[in-house]
């Protein structure tokens, strides 16, 4: 089960970080970060409490304990590493070195736990029939009975872990925060028109993600 | 099932059912995975730590590479006033004892018969010795006198320790390999594992792929190892003809300050290991792995890897075995080179 968590993933589009992170991890940024200073590190630890951890929660079974020491295994790998990060290649975006980290960890981990952890398990609990509504997301409105379920809820969180912190951040101010584009296109200083393309590419994003895991889990319930 | 609006129409409103259904979805499925607070302290805190720990070593260095960069100028400064010296003495006498000569004499002195500069076969099991500044270079003990031997040309990784080495107590281990020491082989023999096939007793490992293994790749880095199950694995590489091995080069892991257990190197005729099986290395001091009782020392995984005197054994199989290390139970290899020449 694991790879179509790896192939939505690679349609990843390096970004600046999401959830109003502000911090350009460019050059500046890592001498401080190799000289020890605090807001620097503060910086990062932030990365990986509002990126990474989301990223890498799905990827350990939904398991917390093993979600926190993957995050904080990368973070001290990645400040032992730190002098092998190079923020031109990275154009200040720090969350892809850091998950290509966070992967050896998750890997290391998995192979620990792999008694106790089971990804299969984890999606075990989605039916044919939940399957099959999620399939026809484009036809057919979903009942109240479907968005209540506790497999949406994961199938979405899921989904969502797999975007790109841009364009989930431009999904959880519209769909969570309840902001207006208006609103949003002052927040992140954009044009109104730049605010709902960027809502619509990350509404595309979704919805191609959401398909492509319902339907890889529906190949693997009926074995295709 | 039912719908709260059933039936409803492809396009609403402008709206499609696509859009509508995400927006619900969304509005009431997706709840964000946040960690919690007490996570979130204790992750800053261990950071913070962290750095102040790597920012005072990386301190410790630098001071100490500046007190020896200046000792060492101090030192290239006396040398040299001391060089212009000597040469200046040198070239007044030899002026002042051209004057009473009438034939020039050439300054090359043919060696006599016998000295250590005439030397061109090496005595095996035995040390050759070198003027100058070459250090000693160590013969394979089984050698024979009328072999023609080079130094060992092995390429080095680059030296990476990372990390607060785990402690260590109670180890006997080897002495770290000195690089300047050539080890001596017969002239043609060159690395015969590389891209050469890999089997192992975990065929699908945690980390990477076997083929690393005999890929060239020895460097430090993520991509360039594999990790094998817990407990005893090994690693087999099929050299596809008879070699006579004289070195094996084994790098397990040498990021961190490691010592791998119950090293344990086998060559044998056949792949499973049957005929002909014999043991080149052995470190396992309590036989753990049922393979009997090694008298190799431990040693600690460094850049310049485990060097092996295979002693010109013949085999087509190498197989090397570990049962996990001093930081975990996981076993790894980077690199496994074998050295050696066609056997007739």
């Amino acid at each position: 089960m694991r790879y179509w968590l790896g192939q939505v993933s690679k349609e990843w589009v390096p970004g600046r970080g999401g959830h109003g992170l502000q911090t350009s991890f460019d050059c500046h940024w890592r001498e401080q970060a190799l000289a020890g200073d605090a807001d620097a590190i503060r910086n990062l630890t932030d990365v990986a409490l509002q990126e990474l951890y989301p990223f890498c929660l799905y990827r350990v079974g939904n398991r917390r304990e093993l979600c926190e020491e993957v995050v904080q295994e990368t973070v001290l790998r990645a400040l032992d590493r730190l002098a092998e990060y190079d923020p031109q290649r990275a154009n200040g975006d720090i969350l892809r070195w850091l998950t290509g980290l966070a992967r050896n960890e998750i890997h290391r981990v998995l192979a620990r736990e792999k008694n106790t952890v089971s990804l299969e398990a984890m999606w075990a609990r989605v039916d044919g029939e939940m399957l099959a509504a999620y399939a026809r997301l484009d036809n057919e409105a979903f009942s109240r009975d479907v968005l209540d379920r506790e497999e949406t809820r994961l199938l979405v969180n899921a989904t969502m872990s797999q975007l790109p912190p841009h364009y989930r951040e431009a999904l959880e101010h519209k769909y969570i925060r309840g902001k207006s584009v208006r609103e949003m296109a002052q927040m992140q200083s954009l044009s109104e028109k730049a605010a709902e393309s960027l809502l619509s590419r990350a509404r595309g994003a979704f919805r191609a993600a959401f398909l492509t895991i319902a339907r890889n889990l529906d190949a693997q319930t009926t074995g295709c | 099932m039912t719908a709260d609006k059933m039936p409803e129409s492809a396009e609403q409103g402008g709206e499609t059912v696509s859009e509508r259904n995400l927006e619900r979805l969304l509005n009431t499925a997706y709840r964000p995975e946040r960690p919690s607070e007490e996570f979130a302290i204790r992750l800053r805190t261990a950071a913070q730590k962290h750095s102040a720990k790597r920012k005072e070593k990386s301190d410790m260095v630098e001071s100490t590479v500046n007190v020896h960069a200046g000792e060492r100028a101090g030192f290239g400064r006396i040398v040299g006033w001391s060089l212009a010296a000597a040469a200046a003495i040198m070239v007044i006498v030899a002026l002042i004892l051209s004057h009473g000569r009438s034939e020039p004499k050439s300054a090359y002195r043919m060696p006599e018969k016998g000295s250590k500069a005439d030397t061109a076969l090496a005595v095996p099991g035995s040390r050759l010795e070198f003027s100058g500044t070459q250090a000693p270079a160590v013969l394979p003990s089984s050698s024979t006198p009328a072999t023609n031997y080079a130094p060992l040309q092995v390429l080095l990784p680059k030296p990476l320790f990372e990390g607060t080495p785990k402690a260590m107590k109670g180890l006997n281990l080897a002495k770290p390999r000195n690089v300047n020491e050539p080890f001596m082989v017969p002239a043609g023999c060159e690395n015969v594992s590389l891209n050469k096939p890999v089997k192992s007793s975990d065929p699908e490992p945690t980390v990477g792929e076997l083929k690393q293994v005999t890929d060239g790749d020895k460097e430090a880095v993520e991509g360039s190892y594999i990790e094998l199950g817990p407990g005893l694995q090994w690693v087999q590489i099929d050299l596809q003809r008879q070699y006579s091995i004289y070195a094996i080069m084994l790098w397990h892991f040498h990021k961190e300050a490691r010592v791998y257990h119950a090293v344990v190197v086998q060559v044998a005729d056949d792949p499973d290991f049957i005929t002909n099986v014999r043991t080149v290395f052995n470190n396992d001091a309590s036989n753990s792995a049922g393979l009997g009782v090694g008298a190799d020392l431990e040693y600690l995984d460094e850049y310049t890897g485990k060097l092996i005197d295979a002693k010109g054994v013949k085999a087509r199989y190498v197989r090397c075995y570990s049962k996990g290390n001093t930081s975990n139970d996981q076993n790894h290899y980077t690199e496994v080179e074998v050295y050696g020449i066609p056997s007739k």
